[in-house]
């Protein structure tokens, strides 16, 4: 799986610019891969959206992605759903995210990715992943 | 009379204007004819067009995903301008977009929302081939 090529589902203005480049050099720089196309713009919407799936805003978004991914023949295809925990509990919200993204698009991989800011001092994590 | 009264009257009188009595002008162009109109009037400017359209060539330029809502791939036309670092892309909307509206997964409008609107890549290509073209032969 040294290429790939990835369709971004993200919530933040930021992320629509840091997201790819986070993801190249964490393809050639991290992993040593041969080649990776992250698919330009990632697909924005707001997060309580994507994490309802409010109007079914998670399962459309994952399907423009997968027609933006189109064939990929020799390479890998994945979907990235990446979006911040905040309060919500990751390990129970992830799963039920993957499930409605992969809603009638099991022809296409997709992984959502919850993120977690850590506490300053380190040894304590964000108090919905202790719940877990 | 206020701006988008003004305007949302003089918009479809532009379109509809006649050279002579029987005759109407060939091209319209109209430049966001979205600014000061209420958004919820869209649709009914839009219907003014589309009824100017059939004796006269309308060609409007927009950044109103409400005018965009009303977009169809079936009678009309769109190129899309996007901007790409430093240099600004213009072409027909890119396949995935327009099967995207066609299929009703997004509106062209709330593709326009969520910046996913974009100009066919080898369009645009073959644009670029064609001006270096030109440029060759006049040279």
């Amino acid at each position: 799986m040294s290429r790939l090529k990835v369709a971004t589902i993200v919530e933040g203005h930021g992320e629509v610019s840091s997201v790819p480049i986070l993801l190249e050099r964490l393809w050639y720089e991290l992993i040593g891969g041969e080649y990776i196309e992250v698919v330009r713009p990632p697909i924005r919407q707001p997060r309580d959206k994507l994490a309802k799936n409010k109007d079914d805003a998670l399962v459309d978004a994952v399907n423009l992605a997968a027609a933006k991914l189109g064939a990929t023949d020799d390479t890998h295809a994945i979907i990235l759903v990446l979006i911040d925990t905040n309060s919500d509990q990751a390990c129970k919200l992830a799963p039920q995210m993957l499930e409605w993204a992969q809603y009638g698009r099991r022809d296409k991989d997709v992984a959502c990715v919850l993120a977690t800011i850590w506490e300053a001092h380190g040894h304590r994590g964000n108090r919905s992943l202790r719940r877990c | 009379m206020t701006d988008g009264t003004l305007r949302a009257i003089g918009t479809p009188v532009a379109a509809m204007q006649l050279v002579d009595r029987k005759t109407s002008v060939r091209l319209v162009g109209i430049e966001d004819p979205e600014t000061a109109l209420h958004p919820a009037a869209a649709g009914a400017l839009m219907d003014s067009l589309r009824e100017a359209a059939e004796k006269t060539q309308v060609l409007l330029t927009s950044h109103s995903p409400d005018l965009l809502d009303q977009f169809n791939p079936d009678s009309d036309d769109m190129l899309v301008a996007h901007s790409n670092q430093g240099s600004t892309d213009i072409g027909p909307a890119d396949p995935v977009s327009i099967e995207s509206i066609k299929s009703h997964l997004y509106s062209a409008g709330e593709l326009l929302r969520i910046d996913q609107l974009q100009p066919d890549k080898d369009a645009s290509e073959r644009q670029s081939e064609l001006a270096f073209d030109t440029v060759e032969e006049q040279s």
